[in-house]
């Protein structure tokens, strides 16, 4: 008890000196504007905290409690009791899903786009980060190439939307393998730096190539249209407006739908696929990549192709995520392929559990939403993310639900 | 021979690991490496697997339908003058340098354990086992989305595989559980099935017995005479028991301080007097042989 | 002409260079302990540099009027102040992760940069910050006309003088004392090293309280020199540090230096002579190629995988 109060103690203090400069000692001009009460506050908290903590620890009682709270910290991975299903609860919200356009305002709409263009891309970056165990901090770069690859082939080459979606997927795809191939074989934390610094060469190059990106300035990007229909009041590019060949009346919002069903298609089928993916042998080799690297290798996989396989794939998604940004923007320019979107897609996929796929698109929709929600507390949105990274490696490195391992059916035994 | 390793010299910066290693393994036999502590039985295992690539030497292996595999080729060997003016083997060299690696030597049927287990630990046993199987499953991605028939039965055969090694090792029960919950001696069987799964013409063996009680050795000593007998496969093995070493193996080959310094029969190996003094360390440790 | 541009982008170059060498001590020592990239590094040094500006002012305004006395006073308030920023961060962030799965500091470490970038743009406001200009006046050397003239401030040659005197403290530590002897024990093995009775975690605490220390030296040095910042700075120039760490070899101490001064160097030429645009370009391109082609880097020994 002495030694949990002193403990305390001890933390606030720390807490004090830490939190007291930055939030109690406000710069203004060559000036400061005192606010003691800020870091006070904070090391109180900090220091009741660890006071609670040190109780726990101490009595029998609490750390029975703690270990109901905490659980295991292994997360502990468990093996599926029979043939995978996928539950019913999951076809009802991809039901749902069809009929969302219908119900939310074209504002919900678009963010309803932007939550799908982020499962897009955290499935993407899943693939890396969870299933090949590839630390991609630099996974912004694909997304870039497939928004700009849709933007300038638009500008360029009159590349349509429909044509832009496989250009963009596979131009993010070959970059994935020209950056990756003499990447990955180095090993482990390297990669993340070597990524993260391909994504910031990416968005600099986008940034300062004037003449060819348009810079910061950006580009337009050429609207989509549905079997040579535009989604225009009037036809800008010698097709016929959709509202005209249906007979109905023009609203801005048939493009937003239009495009949300089509990404919504996308992200499905995707997501079947990178289901099936698991439980295929490249899907396997993948995780035992993950799991032992050596190992591998000693038994006839090749590491460098198989982890090429697994960049390519991700930033094939990824650049199909950035295909339909450009699309629902309707302009691209550097400024949103920053490191701090690497970072954003990075803490979906940590949140919702390295590898769990369901888990991954859970959250992803709930971190795209919550924000819109939640408007005056956007300024604490990515400290709040920062804080839950380093929760969940503290507490549940493995995510918060347990994954689970195929169950194989052996003949003569049930 | 299946295997001839003929001056493998291996050198880490300044240190001689192994210096003009030669020795051959006999197709069917159980050949045995032994030695003392830091002899480089070890090292020598990482350069035939491909783990290490050796500084010089050369390392023959015949291979699936009897070619000659050079190891050292297929791990990618560094450029040389003359390739400038031979561009096939040029080519051949940077396909190696991009491609190669210890997985090709796997392919090419020589496959290897691991001193310290390595198992996917968080997989099931049963997915051990399919992993190793790189080679007989099926890889197109079409094929596995869509669940064709050729995708399935290829699945099912491997699983099948599977169960054929785990039955020979008495582990089928464990079959659905994590690789990392089995008892050790399991774990240590299990990383035998899942390299025998690759379907080798050679399996090195790195100590399978450390840490095994004498009963699991036993029983250990009796599925390695089986793997050579029944399955026809060659092996080649580092061990310290030498109770298993000079009961199951034809051939013995004895390192130390990086040399071969006697190979024979296990009669000849142990009544041995190099063998002996390197073992005891008597006097004049020096003496070349 | 051209030679006072070359004499001119030679001292930004060394300047820049010692910049980066003391942020890329922190990356190198912390890397060649624990085998992590402590990616919070340079939002450390970011918040070095909000602290020195803090300190300052509260400095100026209690009447101290001797400049090199507040600038001393400063240094070392910061310095404090900065250490157990790094020290807590390794407690709270890094330290309950010994032995979890390899990602799991990495990630940890970039939640924390994530926290600290936005804790100090929400407490101090994202618009960017300055102190006055404190120390002024400049050497000129002059070549032939009074007009050509090689320009070497007076905070520039602080600088130098300063991350000489630093590393020079930090390699007599490490090197002949007793704390250094254990922390080097610590960065050969760790298991033998707390067989052999060395208390472990107290060494990386140490380590990670050294590197912030480091790391705050140059905060101070850099609010000096361009009087302004923001909560933006630690990103960029935290990867080009952990670029100077990869480049001289992670891991070592005169590595880290030296890699900074070839950094610092090269990236000064690069913008002074073909591109300032892209400067990052270049020395992030320079990371790529190192990690690529060597990445062992100057003075750094070639790790053997171990099987």
């Amino acid at each position: 008890m002495k030694k949990a109060i002193k403990d305390s103690i001890l933390t606030g203090l720390v807490a004090f000196l830490v939190f007291g400069p930055i939030s109690g000692l406000v710069l203004s001009g060559y000036s400061i504007e005192v606010h003691a009460e800020r870091p006070l506050i904070m090391a109180v908290v900090v220091a009741l905290g660890r006071f609670v903590f040190a109780l726990l620890a101490d009595s029998s009682h609490g750390l029975k409690l703690s270990a109901a709270i905490f659980g295991r910290r292994d997360g502990g991975v468990t093996v599926a009791s029979g043939e995978p299903t996928l539950s019913p609860l999951l076809y009802l919200a991809v039901f749902a899903a069809f009929f969302l356009p219908f119900l939310l305002s074209k504002y919900w709409l678009g963010v309803a786009i932007l939550a799908l263009i982020y499962v897009l891309l955290a499935l993407g970056l899943n693939i890396v980060v969870g299933l090949a165990g590839l630390l991609d901090l630099g996974f912004v770069a694909f997304y870039a190439v497939g928004a700009y690859g849709y933007a300038l082939g638009s500008q360029y080459f009159d590349l349509g939307f429909w044509s832009a979606i496989p250009f963009g997927a596979f131009l993010a795809a070959c970059f994935g393998m020209v950056l990756g191939f003499p990447v990955l074989r180095m090993h482990g934390d390297y990669l993340a730096i070597v990524t993260l610094g391909f994504g910031e060469i990416i968005r600099l190059v986008l940034n300062n190539w004037v003449s060819f990106t348009g810079g910061p300035s950006g580009v337009f990007v050429q609207a989509p249209t549905l079997f040579g229909l535009e989604f225009s009041r009037r036809a800008k590019f010698g097709g016929e407006p959709f509202h005209k060949f249906f007979d109905i009346a023009y609203s801005s919002s048939y493009k937003t739908m239009f495009l949300y069903f089509v990404l919504l298609l996308l992200v499905v089928a995707i997501t079947f696929f990178v289901v099936r993916l698991r439980s295929m042998p490249l899907g396997r080799a993948w995780e035992a990549l993950r799991e032992d690297e050596v190992a591998c290798r000693s038994l006839g996989i090749n590491h460098v192709t198989t982890k090429l396989s697994a960049f390519a794939m991700g930033a094939m998604v990824g650049g199909l995520g950035g295909v339909f940004f450009a699309a629902s923007q309707g302009f691209v320019n550097p400024a949103s392929f920053t490191f701090f979107e690497s970072a954003l897609i990075l803490a979906i996929v940590v949140l919702g559990g390295l590898g769990s796929t369901v888990g991954v698109i859970v959250a992803a929709i709930i971190l795209t939403v919550f924000p819109e929600l939640l408007r005056e507390w956007s300024q604490y949105r990515i400290l709040l993310f920062g804080v839950a990274m380093v929760l969940m490696m503290v507490w549940r490195p493995r995510g918060l639900v347990r994954p689970k391992r195929p169950f194989f059916a052996i003949r003569g035994q049930k | 021979m299946l295997l001839s390793v003929e001056n493998l010299t291996m050198k880490f910066g300044g240190v001689v690991a192994l210096n003009q290693v030669g020795f051959g393994v006999e197709e069917g036999s159980i050949t045995a490496l032994i030695g003392p502590n830091g002899a480089g039985k070890t090292t020598a295992f990482n350069c035939i697997t491909g783990f290490y690539k050796a500084s010089s030497g050369r390392l023959t292996f015949s291979g699936r339908d009897q070619e000659p595999v050079d190891i050292l080729a297929i791990l990618g060997e560094n450029f040389q003058l003359g390739d400038l003016l031979n561009p096939v083997a040029f080519a051949r060299r940077l396909y190696f340098k991009m491609f190669g690696g210890a997985h090709r030597v796997t392919r090419a049927g020589v496959v290897r354990t691991f001193q310290n287990v390595r198992l996917f630990k968080e997989m099931t046993v049963m997915e051990n086992l399919l992993v190793a199987q790189r080679q007989q499953v099926n890889h197109n991605l079409l094929a596995g989305f869509f669940k064709s028939r050729a995708y399935l039965k290829a699945e099912a055969e491997a699983v099948d595989r599977g169960v054929k090694w785990l039955e020979f090792f008495g582990i089928l029960d464990s079959a659905n559980r994590l690789a990392g919950e089995l008892a050790y001696g399991d774990q240590r069987l299990l990383e035998i099935a899942r390299a025998l799964c690759t379907e080798p013409k050679l399996i090195c063996l790195d100590e399978p017995a450390a840490g095994l009680n004498p009963r699991e050795t036993e029983l250990l000593n009796s599925h390695i005479r089986q793997l050579r007998d029944k399955f026809n496969i060659t092996i080649l093995l580092i061990e310290h028991d030498m109770g298993l070493v000079m009961d199951i193996s034809d051939h013995v080959v004895v390192l130390d301080h990086g040399e071969v310094i006697a190979a024979g029969t296990p009669l000849q190996i142990q009544n041995s007097a190099v063998v002996t003094k390197a073992y005891l360390g008597i006097a004049d440790d020096e003496e070349e042989v | 002409m051209d030679l006072i541009i070359v004499g001119q982008q030679l001292v930004n170059g060394l300047v820049l260079g010692s910049i980066y060498g003391l942020i890329a001590v922190g990356y190198t020592m912390v890397y060649g302990i624990i085998g992590m990239i402590n990616f919070a590094h340079g939002e450390v040094y970011m918040i070095s540099a909000y602290l020195s500006a803090i300190f300052l002012a509260i400095i100026t305004s209690m009447g101290v009027v001797s400049v090199p006395f507040a600038l001393l006073l400063v240094l070392v308030v910061t310095i404090f102040v900065t250490a157990i920023y790094g020290w807590s961060i390794e407690r709270v962030a890094y330290r309950p992760l010994r032995g979890s799965t390899r990602l799991a500091p990495l990630i940890s470490a970039i939640g924390i940069s994530l926290v600290l970038q936005n804790y100090v743009r929400i407490g101090q406001g994202a618009k960017s910050q300055g102190v006055p200009p404190l120390i002024d006046g400049s050497f000129r050397f002059h070549l032939g006309s009074p007009d050509s003239f090689i320009q070497i401030t007076m905070i520039q040659c602080l600088i130098i003088v300063a991350s000489l005197i630093g590393m020079g403290a930090l390699h007599y530590l490490m090197q002949k004392t007793a704390l250094g002897r254990a922390c080097r024990a610590t960065q050969q093995d760790r298991t033998m090293a707390r067989l052999l009775g060395v208390d472990t975690d107290k060494v990386i605490s140490i380590v990670f309280v050294l590197g912030s220390a480091m790391a705050a030296i140059a905060g101070v040095l850099v609010t000096l020199n361009y009087g302004s910042f923001d909560f933006h700075i630690g990103f960029v120039t935290g990867i080009k540090a952990f670029t100077a760490a990869v480049l001289g070899g992670i891991g070592s101490l005169p590595g880290a230096m030296l890699g900074g001064l070839v950094l610092g160097l090269s990236e000064s030429f690069f913008s002074g002579f073909i591109n300032t645009d892209y400067k990052d370009v270049f020395a992030f391109s320079i990371l790529v190629l190192v990690l690529i082609f060597k990445p062992s880097g100057l003075l750094g020994v070639a790790e053997v995988e171990k099987v």
